[in-house]
Parts: structure tokens; sequence; C-alpha cells
């Protein structure tokens, strides 16, 4: 209470909270009609209660999706193929991703940065990777690679590699610095400090962080097929340009199916690393 | 009597090593299997990255004339992501509630956890092809989209966070007789606050990436300006909006950690003092 002055309240009177509560509140009501009144006045489509009065026509779409492409999902094996291809670009975009960024991430971290200039360049470096739009990076690799799932995959690599190093990064930056002094003191090297100094203690959480993105992955790996990357997105792209509501139903479903199960399962293995130590020993 | 060491060490499987190798084999064999699925062809690209770096020179030479034009594409899709942003959160909250075993009861709770799961898994891409069906391409089913995936993602960290608060304070509450709704409000709040605040600036940076993504399919912004542009050749241009994108997230990275780094260091004040 040392810091109360008489008139004041204090910090934490309920009176106080709700007021900076409101006052919150009250500044993004604001901001939320100052920016639909922007999009109203640039183009008077974008009126949001469109969102209510119009909805109908959502609705109107479900009975055309009615009932899914049957023979799509179990007449032939082309649709799960594809399923397998959208998978296979987020798994190796996740894992090549998270290599690369191992590999960076000990020079992008202030304590393990074996020459201070590699500490900013390294840093800037990750930031271009990271905030470069997936899609962008795509139509440049197009350039080399042609259309298809390995164009997708490189896009993936390089957008994870920056997600990653930041992350991984950051991680180094939080370690313990004394088992790093305990190591150097019996006389190990750079790459032994950081093998028995830094990386017992960070694993884990590169792995989670692994796990965790191989999730946000598979969503772009989707993304990106609508630009030409093959697998699910690309196949679900075509059918709504032709109108085609039921074959998109049933890339639907298979997206629906394959995003819960991987959910569950990378929910499993983030559970299994931190309450079992599996990386921990 | 000691156990023999020798017995722990057999006690607990196959040793470290052999471990190790086991799981560099799985994964191993995954990559090849996947590698063949994705049509990975590293001798293509060794063979072709040359031409293709050669070929995208102009990316060299950002267009600056064009800056003004694409600053302002860039401040339509930044809005974008923060109209959704705040809406999402409110939602989620509301949604979060419906969704944890402590406040309702458990069927409510198990079907609301499906509806989030079901939201969660559509991507944000597939949702803007619906809205836009019905409402036409523009800002507006990209917002509602970038909203959908905002509740779906963070109603779930929120209901986490509300079901691991202590049974005991919610006895303490009942004790001094309080409703249901002061529950929530002096209880609640409080708790998952420090959640909401974090993840609620993460989650800008998310749309904003979601909302340039966007624009490319329909929603307009700096996205649209990038693959048009990507489309006519126009390198320079493409270059120009990758470098006004890189403005506009690292700002928003900087402020983002600002705020949130002060608003978590009041709040640990008011719980302190």
């Amino acid at each position: 209470m040392s810091k109360t002055s008489a008139t004041a309240l204090p910090y934490d009177h309920p009176s106080r909270k709700n007021k900076v509560l409101l006052y919150a509140i009250g500044g993004i009501i604001l901001f939320e009609f100052l920016a639909f009144l922007f999009f109203y006045l640039k183009n008077s489509n974008n009126n949001p209660f469109r969102l209510i009065t119009d909805f109908h026509h959502v609705l109107n779409l479900i009975p055309e999706m009615m009932p899914p492409n049957f023979h799509l999902l179990f007449g032939s094996w082309d649709l799960w193929l594809n399923m397998t291809e959208t998978l296979s670009m987020a798994f190796l975009g996740t894992l090549f991703g998270g290599i690369l960024a191992f590999f960076l991430c000990f020079m992008a971290a202030k304590n393990t940065a074996p020459l201070p200039f590699l500490y900013p360049l390294a840093r800037t470096t990750l930031a271009i990777l990271r905030v470069a739009p997936d899609y962008a990076i795509m139509l440049i690799i197009v350039i080399a690679v042609g259309f298809g799932p390995f164009a997708g995959t490189l896009a993936i690599i390089v957008g994870s590699t920056g997600m990653f190093g930041k992350f991984f990064a950051d991680a180094v930056e939080h370690t313990e610095k004394g088992e790093i002094e305990g190591v150097s003191t019996v006389g190990a090297d750079w790459f032994q400090s950081i093998r028995y100094g830094i990386l017992p203690q960070v694993l884990p959480s590169f792995v989670a962080n692994m796990c965790f993105f191989f999730e946000i992955n598979l969503g772009a790996a989707i993304a990106l097929g609508v630009f030409g990357g093959g697998g699910l997105g690309f196949h679900l792209n075509i059918a709504n340009d032709s109108l085609n509501y039921r074959d998109m139903f049933a890339y639907l479903i298979v997206i629906l199916l394959m995003r819960i199960s991987t959910e569950w399962i990378s929910d499993k293995g983030r559970n299994f690393i931190f309450k079992e130590g599996a990386l921990l020993r | 009597m000691k156990p023999d060491p020798k017995d722990i060490i057999v006690a607990h499987g196959p040793s470290r090593r052999k471990q190790n190798l086991m799981l560099m084999i799985g994964i191993a064999i995954v990559v090849v299997i996947t590698a063949w699925r994705a049509e990975v062809d590293i001798p293509t690209l060794i063979r072709d990255l040359p031409e293709g770096i050669a070929r995208s020179q102009g990316f060299l030479i950002p267009d600056m004339s064009a800056f003004p034009k694409l600053t302002g594409s860039a401040f339509y899709t930044l809005l974008l992501a923060l109209i959704p942003t705040p809406i999402g959160i409110i939602l989620a909250f509301l949604f979060a509630i419906l969704a944890s075993a402590n406040l309702v009861p458990a069927p409510v709770r198990n079907v609301t956890r499906g509806i989030i799961t079901m939201k969660r898994a559509l991507p944000e891409y597939v949702t803007m092809i619906f809205m836009a069906a019905a409402l036409g391409l523009g800002a507006l089913p990209g917002i509602a989209a970038i909203a959908v995936g905002t509740i779906g993602m963070l109603s779930k960290i929120f209901a986490d966070a509300i079901e691991e608060i202590d049974e005991r304070q919610f006895d303490s509450f009942d004790c001094i007789g309080a409703s249901y709704w002061q529950k929530i409000r002096y209880l609640v709040i409080p708790a998952i606050m420090p959640t909401i605040v974090a993840q609620s600036f993460f989650r800008i940076e998310l749309n904003m990436r979601a909302a340039g993504l966007l624009g490319a399919v329909g929603a307009g912004g700096i996205g649209y300006e990038i693959t048009r542009s990507m489309m006519a050749l126009e390198y320079e241009r493409v270059s120009t909006a990758i470098i006004v994108t890189l403005i506009f997230i690292f700002i928003i990275e900087k402020v983002s950690d600002f705020m949130r780094r002060k608003i978590l260091a009041d709040e640990k004040e008011s719980l302190t003092k």
C-alpha cells in the first residue's frame, strides 16, 4: 500500500480495475467502428451487417454440398494419395526447417554467437525469412522447380526456418549460464559447450515447437496448394472454381479428419516429451 | 541389499544409443516415403536453381515509385488482421467459458469442445471460400474467416487455462456467496488475463500472415498486390511489397512486444500488492 496516495485508489481496487477494463473495451469498440467505417467508405459492399442479413447465402451452400461425393472418397485412392502429398509437404517442411534453424539458431543467440557480427546478421536473415509470405516465396521457387508439391515443400522449409530460428534462438538465450560455464571450465571448446551445456536444456522445447508448428505448416501446405503447390489445396481449389460443391465437401471431410487426427497426435507427442521426459535424460 | 547396477540398466530397456539409432532409422524411412510423395527432385533443383536466380534478379532492384501505393495496401492488410482479432478474442472467451469443465456441465463442455475442434481444423482459406461464395470477394469474407480462425485457436487455449484454475479457489468464492458472474469477473478473468494478453499479441502477428494469404485469394491488400505483380512478372514491385511487409511486421512485433511486457508487468504488480 506504500505507493497509494490519499486521492488515488489502490491499484487492485475493484472500481479502478473495472475502469481500466471499461476503457479497454471502449477503445476496442471505437477502433472497430472506425476500421469498419474505413472499409465501408472504400467499398459499400463491405457493410458488416451483411454478415447477418446475407448469412442465408452461406447456409444455402449446405444443401448444394449434400451429399458428399462418395465415389471420390471411397471409389479410388486418388483423394487419399493427395492427402499423403499434403502431409508429406508439411512433414518435410517442418523437419528440414527445424534442422536448418537448428544450425542457424546458435549464431542468432547472443550467448553462443561465435563471432559478434554474426548475431545481427543471422537475426536479420531469420526475420526476412519469417516475414516474407509463404506464397511469395513459393512463386519465386516455382521459377526454378516448376509447379508441384516440391515447390510447396521448399517454401514451407524457408518459412519455418525463419519461425523456428527465432523460437530456437530465444530458447538458447534463456538457458542457464552455469551449465555452459561448468562445461567450459573443464576445457570444452565451442562445439562441446553447446553439445553438453546448452543442448540438453533446449532440446525438449525444440521438439515441442516442431510438433506445434507441424499443425501450422499443415494449414500452410493446404493454402500453398491453391497457388499450385499440389495436394489437397490444389484439388479443393479446382473443385471450388468449377462449382463442384459435392467434391469440395469430400475434400473438406478429408481435411477435417487429417487436421483433427494430427492435432491429437502432436498433442500426445508434446505431452510425452514434457511429462515423461523422453528427451531430458 | 544394494541392487546390481547392471540390473537397473536392463530394467530400463535398450540402451540410449540403441534407442537413438532406432529413432534415426525410423525418421529416415519416413523421410524417404514423404520425399517420394512430395516429388522431391534434388537434381532438377540443382540444375535449374542458377537459372531461377538469374531470372529473378529483378528482386534486387526494388521499384520505389510504387512505395506509397503499396504502403496503403499494407495498411489495408493490417486493418484486415486487426479488426477480427478483438472480436475473435471476446468470442473465444465466451466459447472458453462454455468449454471448461469447472464452469459448465460436462455435456455442454464436450459439445463446445467438439465445435471448437471443428473450427480449428478448418483452414482460414476454406472459410474464406465459403464466405466469398455468399458475400462476394472483398474485405468482409476475409475478416469473417480470420475471426473464425482466431476463435478456434484461442478458445482452446483459454479453456485449458480456465480448467487449470484450482478447485479450492472456486470453493472459497462459493463460501463468500459470490454469484456465477462475480466468479467469472473476479476469479476467471484475472486468472487467465496473462494468457489472454500473451496469446492476443502473438495472434496479431499470425493474423497478419493470414491476412496476407487471404488477400492473395481475394480479400485484397498487399497479398493481392504481390500475387498480381508476380503473375505480371513485375519482380521489382514484388520486391517493394515484401520490403513494405517487412517494415510493417517489424513495427507490429516491436509494439506488441512492448505492450505485452508492459501489461504483464502491471498485472504482476497488482497481484503482488
